[in-house]
């Protein structure tokens, strides 16, 4: 199990270091580092194949994500492609 | 947006004030959580997406949905449809929103207007924006980043 972990974090890694941040915009940033900070916190995260089947076997419909407060609101950042203009919804929404 | 997978086996067209006055809209401040490495706490408001389930339910088969975004574009601006995945229990997480209002105001076209899906239970890559479509299925349906070697799974 540990080992199967492990390299799943590895091939994640690579993937996401990949097309997601040059799809995404970010190439810039070191994608490197903060993958490797969230992949420690959670590696079920980035894991394909079998460890999909183990998040999902561990997978509660109960459980709650936590909520927090107004205070508590941070800026939502976006991704840096072009986005749809108004012209989409040419019949009203 | 059009639903489609139906158990009346029939194709529905809906606009956002329809839903917007047809179910409840509940509020909730939760995290989103980026594939990146980055999060952000937001407040959302919009139907959950489990009162759409159960006025528009699905074929009795359905164990999945396909929410697509058929306006999203790409990196250079061209047309690039986005779809993922989403397994029906995840659908029916009480925490899962049809958002159609960030931080008290209606979504931007930046953040998804007119309506995204918020699953705080996965990461943001699976919040898929400007839903034009949600199809019901049987079988897993193709997901944009699975397809490109990523978890299908995706939750947190």
């Amino acid at each position: 199990m540990f080992l199967r972990t492990e390299m799943g974090i590895e091939r994640a890694m690579g993937q996401a270091g990949g097309v997601h941040h040059l799809s995404d915009g970010y190439v810039l940033k070191s994608p490197f580092t903060e993958q490797a900070g969230s992949l420690l916190q959670n590696p079920f995260m980035f894991c394909g194949g079998v460890d999909d089947d183990v998040a999902e076997a561990m997978y509660s419909k109960n459980r709650l994500v936590p909520t927090f407060t107004k205070s508590q609101i941070t800026p939502l950042r976006n991704k840096t492609e072009p986005h749809p203009t108004p012209a989409i919804f040419p019949n009203g929404v | 947006m059009t639903l489609g997978g139906l158990a009346s086996g029939l194709s529905v067209s809906l606009k956002i004030r329809n839903l917007l006055a047809s179910f409840q809209v509940h509020e909730q401040i939760t995290r989103l959580v980026c594939v990146e490495g980055w999060s952000a706490i937001a407040w959302w408001a919009g139907p959950r997406f489990d009162d759409l389930l159960r006025a528009y339910p699905p074929m009795s088969q359905a164990k999945w949905a396909r929410l697509e975004s058929s306006v999203n574009l790409g990196r250079w601006g061209n047309p690039e449809p986005y779809f993922v995945s989403l397994d029906l229990a995840t659908a029916r997480h009480p925490q899962t929103l049809l958002a159609t209002h960030l931080n008290g105001k209606p979504l931007t076209l930046e953040h998804g207007a007119p309506l995204r899906l918020v699953v705080p239970v996965k990461l943001g890559l699976k919040n898929v924006k400007a839903i034009t479509r949600i199809s019901y299925t049987k079988d897993e349906p193709t997901d944009y980043w699975a397809k490109r070697g990523y978890s299908r799974y995706d939750g947190i």
